[in-house]
């Protein structure tokens, strides 16, 4: 399998991930203005699109794509992080087009813009809601480092080994 | 009412609205849904017809939207798992095993071996009795009344097997995390082998009754063709990918659990990716699930249905993961982050319907509206799935 074309991106970090643990094969961290040409580029390596996924956390939202492949199976993820005061990426429903509805999705979830977006109206939610459900309390939002990456090694065993499950 | 009021309400909703007028003059637009028969639950679709053909369509979603997302932040792992069955009521353990999967790789939970063919065996179980229903009511759909009537006596029993282990008949929450609720009976084991041998049986009537008539095959046949780049850019899985000639299942792709130690066949579809190639993969599959099934029960292993090491309650550590597996409509992903709390921090739900249905308003661009009834029927749609 080949991952050249990710080597050649431009973006702020590239990891190899576990696939067992994270799910995904790569973790590709791009600024805003670097989205439309990962997904060209994702898009010319024969992936498709399987979800945008946001996450609001304290330094802003996260904005997470998922790729995957027919041929040779393993996901690709990206990841741009956004200011929470202009929640503004770039869309790539002109791309690709099943991203049409997930922005539509979490522009209503989550308020986040999609610049150029031909029809970012409301798809789930009323027309008329006037808020966006998923966002989270200031106070209940998680760090970055915390969470969005999976860490290497868990610090602790996260369960108590006994008996049977109720 | 006053007039004003009135002639608002002819105007039409937002949705109405926001289709703009197109090209052409001496156009109709018509609102299929959200209480059409052939729509299958509650989805709206807005078409713009000049005569009997489409110009343009606008599905609207989000009648029985019911934020389970959000329900995901508010609950704890384990309560979570009800809501599960409820996204897609015909698949509802491909649902279970997405996030009970997810659950499991984030917590680093194992899974004891006789649960893990439990759950293939009433997953794949549960895979047929959804083709069951698509395949009756597709079949209503496009005029033809009986085959719900053969599909239904068949499926009772195969819900009254299912009914055995898990104790529900449609929204299963079946899974574990570490296993499964409860262990099978030998009267279950027994049951299905013989459900199984008669399905063999029933199938070739099937065919002969419906696949081979020729009232369907007008109406399917180069009806709604998907080809590859349309597939590819709407990220279509499932029987609507394979229809169209790609071997793309999860269960091969990207094995969990115990696939790999099965042998069956992905079924794709021959040459257009029309509604009949999808009609003829969704059939095949239903008899490589019976491959997997036999397969399963005749070396079903010994031991308990949870892990010993199963967690009593459940912690989940820092971090984000991503599972998938094959439902009946494709690809099922969870995608779940936690923070160390008791709840997750957010849970996002793929559902292969929707990508699915994403691409029907290019589809039938320029096809009779009658057509558009038999594509999106061959869609397979599970609407609460799509709207969640």
């Amino acid at each position: 399998m080949s991952f050249t074309w990710i080597e050649k991106l431009e973006a702020e970090k590239k990891t190899e991930t576990d696939y067992r643990k994270s799910g995904s094969r790569w973790e590709v961290v791009v600024k805003p203005e670097q989205v439309e040409a990962a997904a060209r580029a994702a898009w010319d390596a024969g992936y498709f699109i399987e979800d945008i996924s946001v996450v609001d956390l304290q330094e802003g939202f996260l904005v997470v794509y998922h790729f995957d492949h027919w041929q040779s199976p393993g996901r690709v993820t990206f990841k741009v992080l956004v200011p929470h005061e202009k929640p503004e990426v770039p869309t790539i429903s002109h791309i690709h087009s099943g991203a049409n509805w997930h922005e539509r999705e979490s522009f209503d979830f989550f308020g986040v813009v999609f610049t150029g977006h031909p029809d970012l109206k409301p798809l789930l939610l009323p027309d008329d809601l006037g808020f966006h459900p998923l966002l989270k309390k200031p106070e209940e939002r998680a760090s970055l480092d915390a969470i969005a990456n999976v860490p290497e090694k868990p610090q602790e065993k996260p369960q108590e080994a006994s008996g049977q499950a109720p | 009412m006053n007039p004003e009021q009135a002639f608002r309400n002819l105007a039409g909703d937002f949705y109405t609205r926001s289709l703009q007028p197109g090209p052409t003059e001496n156009t109709l637009i018509l609102n299929m849904g959200p209480q059409h028969p052939s729509t299958h639950g509650v989805l709206r679709i807005v078409l713009e017809l000049d005569g009997e053909y489409i110009l343009r369509a606008d599905p609207v979603l989000g009648y029985i939207h019911r934020m389970h997302e959000k329900m995901g932040e508010v609950k704890t792992f384990a309560q979570y798992l009800p809501n599960m069955g409820r996204v897609d009521y015909l698949h509802a353990l491909a649902w279970n095993w997405a996030y009970v999967g997810a659950v499991e790789k984030l917590c680093g939970v194992e899974v004891s071996e006789r649960a893990e063919y439990l759950r293939v065996v009433t997953s794949e179980m549960n895979r047929i009795s959804s083709h069951f229903v698509w395949w009756g009511a597709y079949l209503l759909d496009l005029g033809a009344f009986t085959p719900i009537m053969y599909a239904f006596d068949d499926r009772e029993w195969l819900l009254d097997l299912l009914q055995i282990v898990t104790g529900s008949r449609l929204t299963y929450c079946y899974f574990r995390f570490g296993g499964v609720s409860d262990d099978v009976t030998p009267e279950f084991v027994e049951g299905t082998l013989k459900w199984c041998e008669h399905m063999r049986e029933r199938l070739p009537m099937y065919k002969a009754l419906v696949t081979d008539n020729v009232i369907l095959r007008n109406r399917c046949e180069e009806i709604g063709p998907i080809d590859l780049d349309m597939a590819r850019r709407y990220g279509a899985t499932g029987p609507v990918l394979r229809g169209s000639g790609v071997a793309y299942d999860v269960r091969r792709a990207e094995p969990y659990s115990v696939y790999d130690r099965f042998q069956f066949e992905i079924p794709v579809g021959t040459g257009a990716g029309d509604a009949m190639d999808r009609y003829l993969v969704r059939l095949a599959e239903i008899e490589q699930s019976l491959n997997i099934i036999e397969q399963a029960l005749k070396t079903l292993p010994e031991g308990p249905h949870m892990h010993e090491k199963a967690p009593k309650r459940l912690k989940a550590p820092k971090g984000e993961t991503y599972f998938a597996v094959e439902g009946a409509r494709g690809k099922i992903g969870v995608h779940l982050l936690s923070d160390g709390g008791k709840n997750p921090y957010r849970v996002k739900l793929r559902a292969p319907g929707f990508s699915n249905l994403s691409l029907f308003a290019e589809l039938v661009r320029g096809v009779l509206l009658a057509d558009a009834v038999s594509i999106l029927g061959s869609l397979d749609m599970v609407i609460p799935e799509i709207d969640r």
